[in-house]
């Protein structure tokens, strides 16, 4: 092996580590991000508000959120987006109240729901459609992408 | 409860499960089980007659009105079981508690085991009435199958609590019927439940009203928001997104 073949296998070594070590920093977050996921109230007493329940699916030209949504009507709903988040507000057909529920949120009377999320990938809110059904809020967000067509020779 | 691996089933009252009918409800897609178990309990005013207790379960006690009970408990009204979790089944848990529904099945001479859950669908907002499809273990399931006309799971996979119930049950010789509704995966759907308990009733030969279920739809949606952002998280951590993919064997 020549000087400059083994100087190249140190380096692929020396990234692989790198990218080993980049690999467990990434779980690592994945994990705290998730149990502090679950430990988050799904309530704010201050504003009384909800934290809806929210799925994100990802096409390869499309991130599609749903939200649900019960005890809802359409014209309630607020959506603001930007290239990377999604803000939902909804206020309440009735205001809910968790009887014996806590010590503080029982008397607490909830009127809207409220989310902000964090998109996985940059959108063009522009051209984003959304449609409410059930009482389940669908939003189809295009993904902003620059594709090249590569020509097979 | 001796070692740290140990099921136990602690009886309230005597048990006779001879020739009943076991429903098992846990939280899983859409939560199906659960809201169908709870809607049964308060229809059919089962009583509790037992509780399971486990090192494998999270130290975790419910309370209702100012009463504390364990978390997976069993109800009865005359010829019908049913064990309820209030927690996504630990998957540590799954196999110990698996084998001991069974046995416990098996032992007490029960006529059929039949689970509750949900058929995760794509397109379940565009559904008015989602449909209730079965996967069977066992002639007698078999059989009720056939009777009421419902779709059979032909071919697919199966991952969580009623996988490791059917495995036990495949094994043991117990008869097995799992109703699943196609359902939304992570959005708890009384829907779903109301499609299950219709043709649960059915089997189990009592009148069973949805509408009252349907009416509290939207209340029992607020209500289920934590148990079922904690159930989607065990539902990924167990790899429940395998039930998307095409077995191997499938065209042989």
């Amino acid at each position: 092996m020549g000087e400059k073949e083994r100087r190249k296998d140190i380096f692929e070594r020396i990234y692989d580590i790198f990218e080993d070590v980049r690999q467990r920093i990434r779980d690592t977050f994945e994990e705290i991000f998730e149990t502090f996921e679950t430990e988050r109230p799904m309530f704010d007493l201050r504003e009384k508000c909800l934290e809806p329940l929210v799925d994100i699916q990802e096409t390869e030209d499309y991130i599609i959120v749903t939200v649900d949504l019960p005890c809802v009507d359409k014209d309630a709903i607020k959506i603001n987006a930007t290239t990377d988040t999604l803000e939902i507000q909804a206020d309440m057909k009735r205001s809910i109240k968790f009887n014996r529920w806590g010590t503080v949120q029982r008397e607490v009377e909830f009127h809207k729901f409220k989310k902000l999320i964090k998109l996985p990938s940059k959108v063009d809110p522009k051209r984003a459609q959304a449609r409410f059904k059930h009482g389940i809020l669908e939003i189809k967000l295009p993904k902003k992408i620059k594709k090249f067509r590569i020509e097979i020779k | 409860m001796e070692g740290k691996n140990v099921i136990d089933i602690i009886q309230k009252k005597t048990i006779n499960a001879e020739n009943s009918k076991i429903i098992l409800g846990f939280p899983e897609v859409g939560l199906v089980g659960t809201i169908a178990s709870m809607f049964l309990v308060e229809t059919l005013k089962m009583e509790e007659v037992g509780y399971f207790r486990s090192p494998l379960f999270p130290p975790l006690i419910i309370l209702h009105k100012g009463k504390p009970s364990f978390p997976v408990r069993i109800y009865s009204h005359d010829k019908i079981f049913l064990i309820l979790s209030e927690i996504p089944i630990p998957p540590a848990a799954m196999f110990p508690l698996s084998a001991k529904i069974v046995n416990w099945a098996k032992e007490n001479k029960a006529d059929i085991i039949l689970m509750i859950g949900g058929l995760p669908v794509p397109n379940r907002m565009d559904l008015e009435t989602p449909e209730v499809f079965a996967a069977v273990c066992g002639e007698k399931a078999e059989k009720i199958v056939e009777q009421l006309q419902i779709k059979k799971l032909e071919e697919g996979m199966m991952v969580g609590p009623y996988a490791a119930i059917f495995m036990e049950c495949y094994n043991s010789d117990v008869n097995a019927l799992l109703l699943s509704a196609q359902a939304f995966a992570r959005y708890p759907d009384p829907g779903a439940a109301a499609s299950v308990v219709t043709i649960l009733s059915k089997i189990l030969d009592v009148d069973l009203d949805i509408k009252p279920l349907l009416e509290r739809a939207e209340e029992l949606r607020i209500r289920l928001r934590d148990l079922m952002r904690t159930t989607s998280q065990t539902m990924a951590r167990m790899g429940k997104s395998q039930e998307h993919g095409i077995p191997p064997m499938m065209y042989v």
